[in-house]
């Protein structure tokens, strides 16, 4: 039953009574799941992984292949939906028919959990398609803490959030996203994705320390963490999801590892795709890091400054 | 602490993303319309200045949703140029910012976009302009391309007829033989677009789909359906009349029922459709045009 403890201006700043657990269930070592990789994946009865991530827009509204695949895929391996558009920090009301289409999907897959980002997408019904970084305040936390309750009702189910790459911050921000997501999970039970590219890229570009970042995060709600390769740009860093996984990136998934005592691993890869045997090889390093081998990888620069991050995965 | 409210700080900020311009206009615009101040609310540092931040964002939003276009229309692109199409979907982001959270409709105004920012004298009748048939064309193409494409992606993602066992197309073979009651129950299926095409583009998009190149067709009515059987894209050019008969076909009726209306729209005799009809029907449903019950 949702909880009915709401303030006067008709937020919600607790968890419902009846929310059920967050899952803890450590998945093992899976891939986001991307179209170029259909034909291996429905050519052969090994996915070599042990479970799946799809970005949860891809399959809404879709009844056509991707779907099909995806039902095949859903009885050998766990999936897990992973979302960009519920648009959880913007102060437009919550999108019901997102939510309404992306719970009839979760009904569909049957998902390990629901995850999105701790950010905004869109304002006044514009979508920018990205994910645009929330000033780290009290106003900005209460509203989430708000939000992420309401779709917790929603989803009858704990939510989980990404911390994004950012490449500004605002001038009145004055909790650290740390700060921010141990207040988040307090008031609304909801789980953490720990991308730690995002912590990689975002240190860079702010300049804080990415292994303190890890170290001050409410590691028993930590559920997943994603692993991916950024770029250099000379002055910044993008998160790209073109590249192999750099040494400092496994440096810290080693160690927010061991912080967590072990959780789900992702490897997203969305743009340059690798054919599927190279992909599964380049998640293969996080078992290699995990037993203390961190692969030797450098990031890789270029010198334009066109790159676009977190691109479009269809 | 003193500072712009949650609201106000996320409508500049889709100001600045949205509004026409580089980045310096786009950022003046958003103070004009928001009276936020870009310096007190984007940090700086020596190493990434304020600016450049911003832009990463401005940037990435505009060249994102070029990208999803370009995959959307990558036949366009062939045509118009990698240059041209860029431009033209860049104006288009910016004239109708997406207002749906799924990328799939990103590109659904785009045909419109294409046929109401061509030189008006493309459409007029005024042989004054003195352009040619083939001048005409090239201003006419893109959007003829572009609701050929449109059409692609919405087939490729509705509703199929793949769970449909019990009315499968290859049930349908036998009538080829025995031949279809005219009482049959006909429907078109979700996953059918039909299109009116001012242009034959057919031979024109095989060009393209196989970088060959290619001859401007003359401008001429021509009539296409699009569909799906068994997560294949199934195009057929059509005639008239059967274009006419699938439109009448979005609800369940019969054959007959189909005929009748075909014959009144075109103004045929009812009996000449029918008999085309009741010859066209089985293979249009082995084609996944039609679906049909007894």
């Amino acid at each position: 039953m949702p909880n009915n403890k709401k303030d006067e201006l008709g937020t919600k700043s607790q968890p419902s009574a009846g929310l059920s657990a967050l899952p803890k269930t450590n998945l093992g070592f899976g891939v986001g799941l991307r179209s170029q990789h259909f034909p291996y994946l429905m050519n052969n009865d090994d996915p070599m992984v042990d479970w799946f991530e799809i970005i949860s827009e891809n399959f809404i509204d879709n009844y056509g292949y991707g779907r099909h695949v995806l039902a095949q895929l859903r009885a050998k391996r766990p999936i897990v939906m992973h979302g960009v558009s519920m648009n959880i920090g913007s102060t437009d009301p919550l999108n019901s028919e997102y939510l309404r289409k992306l719970k009839e999907l979760a009904e569909f897959i049957k998902p390990e959990w629901i995850s999105d980002h701790l950010c905004w997408t869109g304002f006044a019904g514009i979508n920018s398609h990205d994910l645009l970084p929330l000033p780290l305040t009290d106003e900005s936390l209460n509203h989430v803490i708000s939000r992420v309750n309401q779709v917790q009702d929603i989803l009858e189910r704990p939510l989980v959030l990404e911390n994004p790459s950012t490449y500004l911050e605002y001038e009145y921000s004055h909790l650290s996203e740390p700060e921010f997501f141990n207040e988040l999970v307090a008031n609304t039970q909801c789980g953490i994705l720990l991308d730690v590219n995002n912590v990689y890229v975002s240190a860079f570009n702010h300049g804080f320390s990415a292994e303190q970042y890890i170290n001050d995060l409410p590691h028993d709600h930590i559920i997943q963490m994603h692993l991916a390769g950024p770029t250099h740009c000379g002055d910044c860093l993008i998160d790209t999801h073109d590249q192999p996984v750099p040494s400092p990136v496994w440096r810290l998934y080693q160690q927010a590892q061991m912080l967590t005592q072990g959780v789900s691993t992702l490897l997203e890869w969305d743009a340059n795709i690798p054919p599927y045997p190279e992909l599964v090889a380049e998640l293969n390093k996080a078992k290699a890091t995990l037993a203390g081998n961190v692969p030797d990888e450098a990031v890789v620069t270029v010198s334009h400054q066109q790159t676009i991050s977190t691109p479009i995965v269809i | 602490m003193n500072h712009p409210p949650l609201n106000q700080t996320q409508a500049w900020m889709k100001a600045v993303l949205t509004v026409r311009g580089d980045l310096p206009q786009k950022i003046h615009t958003a103070t004009e319309l928001n009276g936020l101040q870009f310096e007190n609310i984007v940090k700086t540092s020596p190493q990434l200045s304020a600016h450049r931040r911003m832009d990463i964002y401005a940037a990435g939003y505009v060249l994102r949703l070029v990208d999803c276009l370009t995959s959307e229309y990558s036949l366009l692109a062939k045509f118009m140029g990698e240059e041209l199409f860029e431009m033209f979907a860049k104006a288009f982001i910016v004239s109708a910012p997406s207002k749906y959270w799924s990328l799939c409709y990103l590109g659904e105004r785009f045909e419109q976009f294409l046929d109401e920012t061509k030189p008006a004298f493309s459409t007029s009748n005024d042989t004054n302009n003195n352009i040619s048939a083939e001048q005409k064309a090239l201003f006419d193409l893109p959007a003829q391309i572009a609701k050929y494409e449109r059409a692609i992606t919405e087939v490729l993602l509705a509703p199929g007829m793949e769970q449909m066992a019990a009315d499968s197309p290859a049930n349908a073979s036998y009538f080829f033989l025995t031949g279809l009651p005219a009482q049959t129950k006909i429907q078109t299926p979700p996953c059918l677009r039909t299109l009116e095409l001012d242009y034959p583009i057919l031979p024109l998009i095989e060009k393209l789909t196989s970088e060959q190149t290619y001859k401007l067709p003359a401008e001429k009515t021509s009539y296409v359906a699009i569909t799906r059987l068994n997560y294949q894209l199934i195009i057929k050019e059509l005639s008239p009349w059967q274009y006419t008969l699938l439109q009448s076909c979005a609800e369940t009726v019969s054959i007959e029922q189909a005929a009748l209306r075909t014959s009144n729209q075109l103004r045929k005799h009812p009996q000449t459709v029918l008999g085309q009809a009741l010859n066209w029907v089985p293979e249009a449903i082995e084609a996944g045009l039609l679906t049909y019950s007894m």
